[in-house]
């Protein structure tokens, strides 16, 4: 067992040298080792450090966003005790867009002169939502997690609707590109403020899932067992409602809305390792990670220069796997 | 070498170390009106849309602004000036392209007399002065000529249809708004505050116009609208064969070709007026 994790880690570490080595060798300026052999022997022109800072940040953006968009699927996966739970699905990501086309339409002023209002509005807007699935996870939390999941699909579309109407209020303002813009998501606008912020992050919820890897394993025992073992449920659940809630807002402020990542990783990372969650925590991220940046280095590989959006990618490979997995989950039940 | 500071339309200051000769059109009529200065020697690259004059493709990088920007064409061209309008890009890209150090200019476009003042900014930027005043007070005097010369006519509603499903026409935030004036009509869309609204077939039958354009490119737009609705083919404008197809460029896109639209129109509406430009 002990040999095979290794193997696991050393496959995923070295694919995501490879992905970071094809990241920032591909590009409309000039596709190659050129670039990278250029810096490294400090003999770059001008405008290649610059446009290697580019691919990087956007690597990076790609990769941490994939990291954290997967512990947070796992955590939400273990709250609700259902493989179905993910951000995106349960309505943090459209409440996060919420919050940031409230402050892009509503007070734009605000949004451009401070870096942070941005983020800090995706985190409100994320509570929007983490606070009524949170409630309906203690109401319901001897269902199978469906009201919950249903409660976040409903909140999901709504939020949605309310980002539309504010488009069509302002759709003649200065904001109306920033918000059609952040509502297609894309990495091609990173910035290295949002790749340190998304950094910590990643870093916050990997190690907060870490600490908390025991506790979650005993959840998934459901709720009387964890009592009678001495789980703190509720503090847990608050806990990572909360931390689930900052992480996603504040980097889907930065990349707009991103689906299903925190589906699809989980569930391919159980099959990996087991379900123990100390294991998945570490591998997830990681994986995740590569996951998502190799989504995107693909995506500015076959549609050159700058891709699709890649809130468009995940979904076509994203949505397919949650019909999957929702119709496996019935059979189980039936 | 002179260095110089300007400010742009979003109020943002632009050092300029020396005379740009390695511009960058980011947007379809500043294109234009860089050709129309006779600037086009310094413009190195422009984007997609930028189609007019044809030759502004052919002898240019072109860079792709859309769905998404291509930052690293453009970094790789190594511009020393790049010009955007503030409605085509996103804060966050033409921050981006800041951070890269390359000077970016923004211009905004709202009323006619923008146009003028920004070939006079362009020619500044890129020592075309001479022309690019010219230019500018050659436009603002066709301005003025036809302002005087319609100021008593009869001001007959118009409505410029820009598409039949859903029906959008013209509003009072548009450039056309401001053209149809100027021409001597009334645009029956000047009520809703929007540049271009959407309007319920009740709301034409309301406003009948006398003349309705449609622009080249969506030609079928009113025969399609009805065939949908057939209460509209008995609006005055279509009683008295007033659907008018005018090229699309001239309405929507505020530049030198503006002005032609504007001597159009105001052909179109007054016939029997007479104007001292053949075109």
């Amino acid at each position: 067992m002990k040999s095979r994790d290794l193997g696991i880690g050393l496959a995923v570490a070295g694919g995501i040298t490879l992905i970071f080595f094809f990241s920032l060798s591909v590009g409309s300026h000039e596709s190659g080792t050129g670039l990278l052999v250029n810096w490294l022997t400090n003999t770059s022109l001008p405008g290649e450090t610059t446009i290697l800072s580019l691919r990087a940040s956007r690597m990076l953006m790609a990769f941490l966003t994939g990291a954290s968009l997967s512990v947070a699927g796992i955590f939400m996966q273990a709250l609700l005790r259902n493989p179905l739970a993910d951000p995106y699905v349960l309505g943090l990501s459209s409440g996060a867009g919420l919050g940031a086309n409230l402050l892009l339409t509503g007070f734009y002023a605000v949004g451009s002169t401070f870096w942070f209002a941005l983020p800090l509005a995706a985190f409100a807007g994320s509570l929007l939502s983490a606070l009524p699935v949170g409630w309906a996870s203690i109401k319901y939390r001897d269902s199978g997690g469906y009201p919950v999941l249903l409660t976040g699909m409903a909140l999901s579309s709504l939020f949605t609707a309310f980002s539309g109407l504010l488009i069509y209020l302002y759709a003649e303002n200065d904001s109306l590109r920033a918000v059609i813009f952040w509502t297609l998501g894309s990495f091609n606008k990173s910035s290295w403020e949002g790749v340190s912020i998304a950094a910590v992050m990643a870093i916050l919820i990997t190690l907060y899932g870490l600490r908390v890897s025991r506790q979650l394993d005993i959840l998934l025992l459901g709720t009387p067992s964890a009592h009678a073992l001495g789980v703190p449920i509720h503090r847990i659940r608050t806990n990572i409602l909360i931390i689930c809630a900052l992480c996603i807002g504040s980097i889907t402020a930065f990349t707009g809305p991103v689906g299903f990542i925190g589906l699809v990783i989980p569930h391919f990372c159980r099959s990996l390792v087991g379900i123990s969650h100390r294991k998945t925590l570490i591998l997830a991220p990681f994986f995740g990670g590569a996951y998502l940046a190799s989504c995107d280095l693909l995506n500015r590989m076959i549609l050159p220069p700058a891709g699709l959006p890649i809130g468009i990618i995940t979904a076509l490979f994203g949505i397919p796997f949650f019909i999957y997995l929702l119709w496996k989950e019935k059979a189980r039940q039936l | 070498m002179i260095s110089v500071t300007v400010i742009d339309d979003s109020g943002a200051q632009i050092n300029l170390p020396s005379i740009p000769t390695r511009v960058l059109s980011l947007a379809p009529n500043i294109t234009e009106m860089i050709y129309a200065i006779g600037g086009e020697s310094k413009l190195t690259g422009v984007s997609q849309a930028c189609n007019y004059p044809a030759e502004a493709q052919t002898k240019n990088t072109v860079i792709q602004t859309f769905p998404e920007t291509d930052l690293e064409a453009i970094i790789s061209l190594n511009p020393d000036l790049i010009l955007v309008t503030d409605e085509l890009f996103s804060p966050e890209i033409i921050q981006k392209l800041k951070q890269s150090g390359i000077p970016v200019y923004i211009q905004k476009y709202q009323k006619l007399s923008d146009i003028t003042r920004n070939i006079r900014v362009l020619g500044k930027l890129l020592q075309n002065e001479n022309k690019a005043v010219m230019l500018a007070d050659s436009l603002d005097e066709i301005c003025s000529t036809i302002m005087e010369k319609t100021q008593y006519e009869i001001k007959y509603p118009v409505a410029f249809l820009i598409n039949d499903e859903p029906i959008m026409i013209a509003g009072k935030k548009s450039f056309i708004q401001e053209m149809i004036k100027l021409a001597g009509g009334k645009n029956i869309g000047t009520s809703l505050d929007r540049s271009y609204p959407e309007v319920s077939p009740e709301f034409l039958i309301r406003e009948n116009p006398e003349f309705i354009l449609v622009p080249g490119d969506n030609v079928q737009a009113f025969s399609r609208l009805v065939s949908r609705f057939p209460g509209l083919f008995y609006l005055r404008a279509s009683e008295q064969k007033h659907i008018i197809e005018v090229e699309a460029d001239l309405f929507l896109r505020p530049g030198p070709r503006t002005f032609i639209g504007l001597i159009k129109l105001t052909k179109i509406l007054h016939a029997g007026i007479s104007l001292p430009y053949e075109i």
